[in-house]
């Protein structure tokens, strides 16, 4: 019996520590530091390293939170690890549990992230954030370049960020004709990636439909989607 | 500890969880009092606060990303084990007792290549089921009725298997399931099912199916083990072992004594592991539903252009396999899978059911040569992924590399016109393992190298460990 009720504790600590680590990011750091000194103590036992380094703040401050748990038993340590929990997430049991299975999908696996502090205003407009590229940008920005001669447009564009693309044009006087490197034009990039609500904007904006690239291929040559070459066929 | 100073001190860590400036500074003020009388032991979380304040150290300071990672690195020991070192260290409680190979078994001086345990004899079977937790009942699952067949779809679906981040989970269709689960020979006792016995709810399952192997030349009787799923608020009632203790049971009972199965977890002791490779056929998609990205300075359009394809296959003769190639066919790819060390063995009849093609489950084209020979063929499975949280896009349909020979055409065009039949067909990624020789067409034709490993496994087998381009079996 009495092993049946440690199992059974013994998974609801487990489970409590995956939700733990999965939304460490809606946790703030008090109770993150508590959650560490709980963890270790329920998982080594007794604080048994030696104090870090005063300067290392982050190292005391996790180390303080386990030594301060002195002798208290393991199991007493996974109950109040879980307990705390349920106090700042009453509904973590019945919440999505990340399942367990033998199988996983695999994805393509990804490039280091760039942290938020290295991102440039080119980043931030590829992936759309507006409110970042307003903070960041100076009226000049429309006429940033990068190595291949995009302009923060050609990237909004071939990213197909409507917002974006009309804040660039409307707030920042963005050219709307403005050429890269292989002389596409925004147009270019919005058809080719076929979107049409991007392209409807740029046109409207007076984007040159008929634009040559350095191939000689205008927006229509580029198109795929059938409803941006019809669009653009018709104009 | 009695319940109520259990409740005291709940009370007591509930103020510090939620506190507010106020009592910080309350806190701060009590400092002196009895700040240096605790002994270590009578710390309370309270007590961790509070020192925290008075050493003038700014809580916030701290990152939670660093945290995070911290607690991730402690917390791998609950989770199944993905990595070989990560797998030393797990306690295989349960596979000890099994007749697998030991993580840290040291390669034979001699080459040795067969059973670890002898046959065990039907009469010395275990005639009863194993005992099930109690709430639980055992099920045999007629997967012919559709009523269940969907209650185990629906099982699958929601419990078989999330991705690390959620975001996608294996659909695997219900006609899918019973071309996978009713292979010729298929046993119905093998369709092992867990039902809550209060409400009849199916909450778990596993499958075995007959299957022949030729284990570096040794052909062997086995079946295959698949679909192991336990929902998951069962998990922690170790439900699995039990699955796979009765299933292993109820293949003895018919005279086999030896399995083979692929898992994304290291258990002791994979014979051999392979790596997922992925191919976009639909980037604009795949890259809105987060499953691929663009690197930092990559654009959409250039991305579009890459892995853009011809219109059709530029074979002359590629073509759907159909019923009056079958004879040929499963020749061409018996002969070309003794060239690898774990293989399937198919009858004609077996080969007939894996391949013929059947729309939304597998597709199998060959190339007809010019006496009507056949001197190629192509295969892949269908099994869509849905996509979790996303407003638009709900499911990827992915199509999933099988058996591939190619001797008349070269096997890189070969596998670039199963490309474009893929994309023609509505799919959105093309994924292959590098087994076989695939790894001689990934890269030249834009796969990229997924994160993900696959195992594989053999039961109450032991051989030399076997490299992913001398592995020559898929399962589903």
């Amino acid at each position: 019996m009495s092993s049946t009720m440690s199992d059974e504790s013994d998974s609801y600590f487990s489970e409590a520590c995956e939700y733990v680590t999965d939304h460490a990011d809606s946790l703030n750091s008090e109770q993150l530091v508590l959650f560490y000194g709980f963890y270790k103590q329920a998982t080594a036992g007794p604080c048994n390293t030696p104090k870090p380094s005063l300067f290392d703040l982050r190292a005391k401050k996790m180390w303080t939170s386990w030594s301060n748990l002195g002798s208290m038993p393991k199991a007493e340590a996974k109950l109040r690890y879980v307990e705390l929990l349920n106090r700042i997430a009453g509904d973590w049991q019945t919440s999505t549990l990340k399942a367990q299975g033998w199988v996983c999908v695999s994805s393509p696996r990804q490039e280091e992230q760039i942290a938020d502090s290295a991102k440039d205003i080119f980043d931030w407009t590829r992936e759309g954030n507006l409110e970042k590229i307003r903070q960041a940008c100076r009226v000049s920005a429309a006429n940033l370049r990068d190595a291949d001669g995009l302009t923060l447009l050609h990237w909004a564009a071939d990213r197909g960020h409507l917002p974006v693309v009309r804040y660039l044009v409307a707030e920042l006087k963005a050219d709307v004709n403005c050429l890269d490197k292989y002389g596409q034009t925004p147009l270019h990039y919005a058809a080719a990636c076929g979107y049409l609500d991007v392209c409807k904007f740029l046109v409207d904006s007076r984007a040159e439909v008929a634009a040559a690239d350095g191939e000689g291929l205008t927006p229509i040559d580029l198109a795929e989607e059938a409803s941006v070459k019809d669009f653009l066929e018709r104009l | 500890m009695s319940s109520d100073a259990e409740k005291t001190k709940a009370a007591e860590a509930e103020n510090q969880v939620g506190s507010t400036e106020q009592s910080k500074s309350q806190l701060l003020a009590n400092d002196d009092i009895d700040g240096k009388k605790k002994s270590k032991d009578q710390n309370t979380t309270e007590e961790i606060v509070r020192q925290d304040l008075v050493n003038g150290v700014d809580i916030n300071c701290l990152s939670v990303q660093d945290l995070k990672r911290a607690m991730e690195v402690f917390s791998l020991a609950q989770k199944p084990a993905r990595t070989p070192d990560e797998a030393m260290q797990k306690s295989y409680e349960f596979w000890n007792t099994q007749p697998v190979p030991k993580m840290d078994e040291p390669p034979d001086e001699e080459f040795f290549n067969g059973p670890i345990e002898p046959d065990q004899p039907l009469e010395s079977v275990r005639p009863t089921p194993y005992s099930l937790p109690v709430g639980f009942r055992w099920d045999t699952l007629n997967v012919n009725d559709s009523a269940v067949l969907k209650e185990l779809y629906t099982l699958l679906n929601e419990n078989y298997v999330e991705d690390e981040d959620s975001m996608f989970r294996f659909d695997y269709q219900p006609d899918f399931l019973k071309w996978a689960l009713q292979p010729p020979g298929w046993m119905m006792d093998w369709h092992v099912g867990v039902r809550v016995t209060k409400n009849d709810r199916l909450v778990g399952f596993i499958s075995a199916i007959p299957a022949t192997l030729s284990i570096y030349s040794k052909k062997q009787k086995v079946v295959e083990i698949n679909f192991l799923c336990v929902h998951k608020k069962l998990r922690s009632k170790r439900v699995a072992p039990v699955l796979i203790r009765e299933i292993t049971r109820r293949v003895h009972q018919r005279g086999i004594n030896q399995a083979v199965y692929t898992a994304g977890v290291i258990l002791p002791k994979p014979v051999g592991t392979c790596r997922y490779w992925h191919r976009s056929l639909n980037p604009k998609k795949l890259i809105e539903v987060k499953f691929s990205h663009l690197s930092r300075n990559m654009t959409m359009q250039r991305t579009l252009r890459l892995f853009k394809l011809p219109d059709s296959s530029e074979i002359t003769g590629f073509r759907k396999l159909v019923n009056e190639d079958v004879p040929k066919a499963h020749k061409l790819l018996q002969n070309y899978l003794e060239k690898f060390n774990l293989v399937p063995v198919f009858t004609e009849e077996e080969f007939k059911h894996w391949f013929i093609p059947r729309p939304g489950i597998v597709d199998t084209y060959i190339v007809e040569g010019k006496n009507n020979e056949i001197t190629d063929m192509v295969s892949f499975y269908t099994l869509p992924s849905t996509v979790m949280h996303h407003p638009n896009h709900k499911s990827v349909k992915a199509a999933y590399s099988f058996y591939n020979v190619a001797k008349g055409t070269k096997l890189i065009d070969l596998m670039r016109s199963a490309l474009i039949a893929a994309k023609n067909d509505g799919f959105d990624v093309f994924n292959a393992l590098d087994l076989m020789e695939n790894k001689a067409f990934l890269e030249e034709l834009k796969f990229g190298m997924g994160d993900g490993n696959l195992q594989y496994y053999l039961y109450n087998w032991k051989c030399p460990p076997i490299p992913p381009e001398k592995i020559g079996l898929v399962l589903q």
